[in-house]
């Protein structure tokens, strides 16, 4: 899927562009449905604002991040992602962060782990989120040159069956 | 009691081995907790909720149940009578619920707990579904975790087992269907993103013989691959923690929400009603391991 | 009864050979509020109260710093990689939005 991803967008054009990979992506792969990657514009420029204000300006290059988490999560509430960025974690080239942002979140921001290398053994890292409805999932990453690394994936939340 | 105990222990020890589980010396409690890969509920879940179930939200919550059985209540606790450890309690919990010879009816462990705490320690009943019933409940069903569910079906229980069916099998409510016709008819299959639990012990256990009599069926097939049955019992692994709750909850909770979402009458916690449906649930996972606190989504 | 906040369970895996790199997996128990939801009785605003930010250190070095929003899940859990050079502490620290700060230790054994 991030074959498809690996031509660098500017952020302030990203989600026209992602718009228009995602449609590539699902004719390509069949894995994301295009209108599952639109994003109404009020969460547009939240996005950018909380992914310029954690993961700094620049440019996203959507590739080399994978996000492992369910397609339908089976509770909102609590859903498990892990963030695998494949990247040397070398003294002099590492990952420094690795941010995770849900795009219809109220609050986009999820969460970032800073990472160090050495002692950080891989770029790997998991959590579980709160995902307020179906979303895409972002995961950024940033190199210690300050090349940002991104993955995208959706996620589909129901409501628990049966509303109890 | 010492061989019982250690034979607990060993089970608990083999459990966790291949969860590398480490505890702080302050926290050694050689308790033995929820162990997913000996759950069959779990088999429908994404690899990514099983996943999670290995070190589930209620990791450490039967430390704090074990807090509550040592309390001090004026003087005395739970462990006063029942020993620090809870270890004159191990395997009490796979008989409930039991029949109770003064009430002439079966009682929960809530009902247990209540009356040692009322009757022979002269405090306050504990609040149904609060915090602390639910953990103590918890606590005391996890002391068996790894003995099999035992719940007596003949004599005096047969006939509040027999109750018990009649209310799972009944119509009830302004949908008109009975606890079957989700949970045997329709067991096995998906409402939204969960799936519909059948309470019966057919689990790992009886796997082939269970599926042979499946029709040939991507369900069939599916069943196989994940050496799950569709039983995955119910009152071995209840208290749970449910992730749409986010706390623990015991079966009653889990019988009155049902009630409730079939738009039917809810009664109260631990009444007869209750009692003998969790008594009917409980006769027909028989012999499943316990496994408390359970996880589900 | 309380929500136990300040608890913590860090599980890593038993036989760790010097040089190893190694899951490190944590559960903090916090109720992680939002700010955003209401009490449906009252129909106030529940105030936010979730962990901010979590500090590992092994070996009294810092391995790794996670910056948490409101969106992690009650009752977090994370993972990450370590390198396990030889024996030490792994500690976690935690701070959440009211200022509390709660940390957990580990013994990291090497064989």
């Amino acid at each position: 899927m991030s074959n498809v991803m690996d031509k660098p967008v500017s952020r302030r054009g990203l989600f026209s562009t992602v718009g228009r990979l995602g449609v590539t992506a699902a004719l390509a792969g069949g894995v994301m449905s295009p209108t599952g990657v639109a994003v109404a514009s009020g969460h547009e420029e939240k996005l950018n604002k909380s992914v310029e204000r954690y993961m700094g300006a620049g440019e996203v290059t959507y590739e080399k991040v994978t996000i492992d988490a369910p397609i339908i999560a089976e509770n909102g509430r609590v859903v498990p992602v892990k963030v695998t960025v494949d990247h040397p974690m070398t003294d002099d080239d590492f990952i420094e962060s690795v941010g995770i942002f849900v795009d219809k979140n109220p609050i986009p921001f999820a969460a970032r782990f800073r990472l160090k290398p050495g002692q950080a053994g891989k770029a790997v890292v998991a959590t579980r989120l709160k995902i307020g409805k179906s979303s895409n999932l972002r995961a950024i990453a940033r190199t210690n040159n300050g090349k940002l690394l991104g993955g995208l994936r959706e996620i589909k939340v129901t409501i628990g069956g049966c509303g109890g | 009691m010492k061989t019982r105990r250690s034979n607990v222990l060993l089970q608990g020890v083999l459990g966790l081995a291949a969860l590398a589980f480490v505890a702080s010396p302050a926290m050694a409690l050689d308790l033995k907790g929820y162990d997913a890969n000996k759950d069959p509920g779990l088999y429908k879940y994404s690899e990514n909720f099983r996943g999670m179930a290995e070190f589930p939200p209620s990791d450490g919550m039967l430390e704090d149940g074990k807090a509550l059985f040592n309390k001090d209540r004026s003087g005395q606790s739970c462990a006063t009578c029942h020993g620090e450890d809870g270890e004159k309690l191990v395997g009490a919990s796979t008989h409930y619920p039991k029949y109770d010879e003064k009430l002439g009816k079966p009682k929960l462990i809530q009902h247990q707990i209540n009356s040692c705490l009322t009757e022979r320690m002269g405090q306050e009943a504990l609040k149904w579904e609060k915090g602390e019933q639910v953990m103590l409940t918890t606590y005391v069903k996890a002391l068996s975790n790894g003995m099999p569910l035992s719940i007596q079906t003949d004599g005096p229980m047969a006939k509040f087992i027999e109750l018990g069916k009649k209310a799972y099998d009944e119509r009830i409510g302004h949908f008109d269907i009975a606890c079957k016709h989700c949970h045997n008819t329709a067991a096995g299959t998906n409402i939204r993103a969960e799936y519909m639990s059948a309470p019966d012990n057919t689990g790992y256990a009886n796997l082939e013989a269970v599926v042979a009599k499946l029709p040939a069926n991507p369900e069939r097939e599916r069943r196989l691959a994940a050496g799950a049955a569709i039983g995955s019992g119910s009152v071995d692994h209840w208290p749970i923690y449910r992730t749409k709750w986010g706390k623990l909850a015991t079966m009653q909770r889990r019988l009155r929400t049902c009630n409730k979402n079939v738009r039917a009458v809810v009664h109260d916690y631990g009444s007869d009603y209750y009692v003998n449906l969790e008594a009917y649930l409980g006769s027909i996972s028989n012999g499943m391991e316990m496994n408390v606190p359970g996880f589900r989504p | 009864m309380s929500s136990g906040i300040g608890k913590a369970k860090i599980r890593i895996p038993r036989s760790i050979q010097a040089g190893d790199t190694v899951e490190v997996k944590a559960l903090i128990r916090h109720p992680m509020e939002t700010g955003l939801r209401k009490n449906k009785k009252t129909k106030e605003k529940i105030p936010a109260h979730y962990i901010d930010e979590v500090t590992v250190e092994f070996r009294n070095e810092t391995v790794l710093v996670a910056d948490w929003g409101a969106a992690v899940a009650k009752d977090p859990f994370f993972s990450f990689f370590l390198q396990v050079d030889g024996p030490g502490v792994l500690k976690i620290t935690w701070k959440d939005n009211k200022g509390e700060v709660y940390s957990k230790t580990t013994e990291v054994t090497v064989k």
